[in-house]
């Protein structure tokens, strides 16, 4: 509901009923504990109305309105009603089940009771609304299966030249008798300490990033939510990939320089 | 310092060092050496004694810690990179012990290559690549990628390279160093021919056969020229 | 001569180079594509907006369109004094309503309703049939194709769930047209009813939600925004610079994420071409070193390994822009699984010159990226290579 506040003087009379402003609108204003304000509803072409700022609080960080440049207050339901041209009205209601009910019967016991509705479990609600998060969660899957393929080139490419460098050294040890499996493991062996490596450095570095990304948006959207969360799981997952990825491109480098002949290891 | 006439280059008081942990290691002492046009000089030393320092003294890629070069009448260090690259590219040529040809041309564009960089139009280019590859005796392999030609060949197709632009002189670094006996006598007649035709040659040389094919000796030991003999 | 030794160079090794051009063609979609993306979105909504010749929006007062279920009382009134401005060639109301549509005793899920004027609107295009005239609807093409709806068929409509309870409160329609809804959602039903059946139907006499506002020819549409805010202060007027604006800002983490993306698919190919480039030269410093003795310039040897770079860079762009628009492709189909976002908008814009920002911004860094090694080639100290290519 779209509503105008405006800082007011109130002439002793009636109690002034209070409301809740949220923090960053006391912020912004600034008001305080104590102030009153005069407020109307936008669409009711009603007059203004006193209110006293009764406190302020932190809204829950929420996702879904965090690029919009809203703010919240609260009412006393009655209040609001006064302030609105439609009365006996409520968008939602929040229901407490008895223990042991459940969520989704009780959900579809009230819809089949009172027609018109749509009740939803607390998980149900969550699904639904973060359904823009899926969506975002979605994209971010997909944009890092398009990095971990240029990751897995990337570390390819340069195992194939780190070896190719030294196709003299591997032909000399060929020549000398070392087998060709001592070689290719050797190279395996090099490419998934490549990858440990980076690996570590690679999470050290997500830790930094993440938290100068958190500190950016905390900063641009005055909130507590976090964009970007190194886990414990991620960073496990990233190294298993990256050690995957290492012992695969070693593989595939190792395997190039086994196949020739020693003596030919030598040529430019 | 004179400029004589004929007087191809005028090397004096060539001191080299080259630093090394911290401390500089002379490479060449005081070396004064005069070559004429038309001289094959052949340099001779036992290794280290700083033979192929002094080639690239007077041959402008090393300039020395100390002394000056004349080379074909100019002051060889008074003069800035790129007229010194000018000078090289037309009218020095250069022969290497490891021939130092691009693997990914043909012999010919091997040749044509140093034409190609002193604006030599193509076809003129082509045609003094395919008639001095005759000359070397390789005209019959001039498609050949150097990774398919022996050693004598690849130095062969390098001495072609060398005499490309119609250099003054040619300075070779061991040239025979990688090739057999009988190569390498092929490569020593080679330079012979060119010399009586009146190309100046510098060949530095721990090779006893180039030496003796060579007019004159300049021989160094431990930076310093120690003896300099002229053939009967 | 030495740029094409350079380039056959390349070739010599041809599985690292393909390898390379595979990792730069990767780098370069991704780079491609969020440079698509991060204006692709603001820049289909505009279009979007202008699609119909109506770009102006007026909206209750501090809200965007739709945003909320305020609307404007009075608004057939305040629609006549819009008309009034100088400039505005025609003005085109839309009160937004729920209805559903009643199959016997029970009335189905909500139904997105738009009640327009039937000569002036500009939400959807007729695909079938005529304007909707009294006691008449058009129905977007999902809801046509999924519930069997054709021209000339009726509908029991109503207002709430009450039909389900037993209240005769549906009304008979019969559709006129069925419509292209610009602003749908993919396989979104909705219906378009002229304006004063929705006020009738859901008591709000004379609301409107908003009004589009198309300018005559030649005029500008930020001055007559001005003008319609200055002749109609008590509600917002909306040019589409201005929604384009707000939409930027509410997709503010969408280009940020593009920006950080694109970063990091050019750090990734500048780290691929450098890298290629660098262990290319190095294993020719023998090769460049004599063609410094020979006297090549040092500007023309720079050059050669430049355009190695360039060339990889290029040719990865070349293998990078098909294999970016197919993965464009993809990315746009899951984000326009947002709820709410018009089937018809895109997240991904094809505009030549941000592609071609986009693959010059790779091709540059290819000539950079060759400038490391090769300056490093050509400032060694001459005999120095010589002697360790001798050695």
């Amino acid at each position: 509901m779209l509503l105008s506040l405006a800082l007011a003087a109130v002439l002793a009379g009636d109690p002034v009923p209070g409301l809740l402003v949220e923090r960053r609108l006391a912020e912004a204003v600034p008001l305080g504990v104590g102030d009153t304000v005069r407020v109307r509803a936008l669409a009711s072409g009603r007059q203004p109305r006193p209110f006293v700022v009764a406190g302020v609080f932190e809204r829950a960080a929420d996702p879904n309105r965090i690029a919009r440049n809203d703010f919240e207050v609260r009412f006393h339901l009655s209040d609001l009603e006064g302030l609105l041209p439609t009365h006996d009205r409520v968008d939602r209601f929040a229901v407490v089940l008895a223990p042991g009910a459940r969520g989704d019967s009780a959900a579809r016991w009230i819809e089949t009771t009172a027609l018109g509705t749509r009740a939803y479990s607390s998980t149900g609600l969550a699904e639904r609304t973060s359904a823009t998060f899926a969506v975002v969660s979605r994209f971010h899957d997909a944009i890092g299966i398009v990095t971990i393929l240029a990751s897995a080139i990337f570390l390819l490419c340069v195992m194939v030249i780190r070896v190719d460098e030294r196709r003299r050294d591997m032909g000399v040890l060929r020549l000398i008798g070392v087998s060709r499996g001592t070689v290719f493991r050797a190279i395996v062996l090099e490419a998934i300490g490549i990858a440990v490596v980076g690996s570590a450095a690679g999470a050290v570095l997500g830790m930094i990033v993440a938290r100068i990304v958190n500190a950016y948006y905390a900063h641009l959207y005055d909130t507590t939510l976090r964009f970007a969360l190194v886990t414990p799981r991620i960073v496990i997952l990233a190294a298993l990939l990256g050690l995957a990825l290492g012992a695969l491109a070693g593989a595939f480098a190792a395997w190039r320089v086994v196949q020739v002949a020693p003596q030919k290891l030598g040529e430019r | 310092m004179t400029d004589e006439p004929g007087r191809v280059i005028e090397a004096r008081g060539i001191i080299k060092e080259y630093p090394y942990q911290g401390d500089a290691v002379r490479a060449l002492r005081g070396v004064d050496v005069d070559v004429s046009a038309g001289e094959m000089v052949a340099v001779v030393g036992p290794s280290g004694c700083g033979k192929s320092s002094l080639l690239n003294v007077l041959a402008g890629i090393d300039p020395p810690t100390r002394g000056t070069v004349r080379l074909l009448g100019d002051d060889l260090y008074g003069l800035d990179e790129g007229a010194r690259s000018r000078l090289r590219l037309r009218r020095v040529g250069f022969i290497f012990q490891r021939f130092h040809l691009l693997a990914v041309l043909s012999a010919a564009e091997n040749v044509e290559l140093p034409m190609a960089e002193a604006g030599v139009p193509k076809r003129e280019r082509r045609d003094r690549a395919r008639e001095l590859l005759d000359y070397v005796g390789l005209g019959h392999r001039t498609a050949h990628r150097p990774p398919h030609l022996s050693g004598g060949e690849q130095q062969r197709v390098a001495i072609a390279r060398a005499l490309a632009n119609r250099p003054e002189v040619i300075f070779a670094d061991e040239p025979t160093g990688e090739l057999d006996r009988r190569t390498g006598a092929e490569i020593i007649d080679l330079f012979a021919r060119l010399n009586r035709q009146g190309t100046t040659l510098v060949v530095v040389t721990h090779d006893a056969k180039v030496a003796e094919s060579a007019p004159r000796v300049v021989e160094m030991a431990d930076g310093l020229v120690v003896g300099s003999g002229v053939r009967p | 001569m030495i740029v094409a030794a350079s380039l056959r160079a390349l070739g010599r090794r041809r599985g690292r180079t393909a390898l390379a051009l595979a990792g730069i063609a990767v780098s370069a979609a991704l780079l491609l594509d969020m440079t698509m993306l991060a204006s692709g979105l603001t820049r289909s909504f505009g279009d979007l907006l202008g699609v119909s010749g109506y770009a102006l929006r007026v909206t209750p007062k501090g809200i965007l369109p739709f945003d909320s279920e305020a609307g404007i009382p009075g608004g057939d009134a305040v629609g006549e004094r819009i008309a009034r401005v100088p400039g505005v060639k025609s003005v085109a109301p839309v009160l937004g309503a729920q209805f559903r549509v009643v199959r016997g005793d029970s009335a189905g899920p909500p139904l997105f309703t738009m009640g327009i004027r039937p000569g002036a609107q500009f939400l959807y295009r007729l695909v079938e049939g005529s304007e909707p005239g009294p006691g008449e609807v058009v129905v977007s093409e999902p809801m046509s194709r999924l519930d069997g709806i054709r021209v000339g068929s009726t509908l029991q409509l109503a207002g709430g769930a009450g039909v389900s309870l037993g209240r005769r409160d549906a009304r008979t329609v019969r559709v006129s047209g069925v419509g292209d809804f610009l602003y749908d959602y993919a396989e979104q039903r909705s219906l378009a009813m002229p304006i004063g059946q929705v006020q009738r139907a859901t008591g709000r006499p004379g609301e409107v939600s908003l009004f589009g506002v198309a300018a005559a020819d030649g005029v500008d549409g930020d001055d007559l925004a001005r003008r319609i805010a200055a002749a109609v202060p008590e509600v917002s007027t909306l040019s589409t610079r201005e929604l384009m604006r707000e939409m930027d800002r509410r997709l503010l983490y969408f280009r940020q994420l593009a920006t950080i993306l694109g970063s990091i698919a050019m750090v990734v190919t500048a780290l691929l071409i450098s890298t290629i480039v660098t262990i290319g030269v190095r294993e020719r410093f023998g090769e460049i070193a004599t063609l410094r003795a020979i006297g090549v310039a040092r500007g023309r040897i720079l050059l050669a390994v430049v355009t190695e770079g360039l060339v990889l860079a290029a040719a990865g762009c070349v293998a990078g822009l098909p294999l970016g628009l197919w993965m464009a492709r993809r990315l746009d189909r899951i984000l326009l699984s947002f709820p709410g976002i018009p089937a018809r908008m895109t997240f991904f814009a094809w505009e030549a010159e941000r592609v071609a920002l986009a693959m010059g911004l790779v091709i540059a860094i290819g000539g950079l990226a060759g400038c490391i090694p090769g300056l490093a080639a050509v400032r060694s100290p001459l005999s120095q290579a010589l002697r360790e290519e001798a050695e």
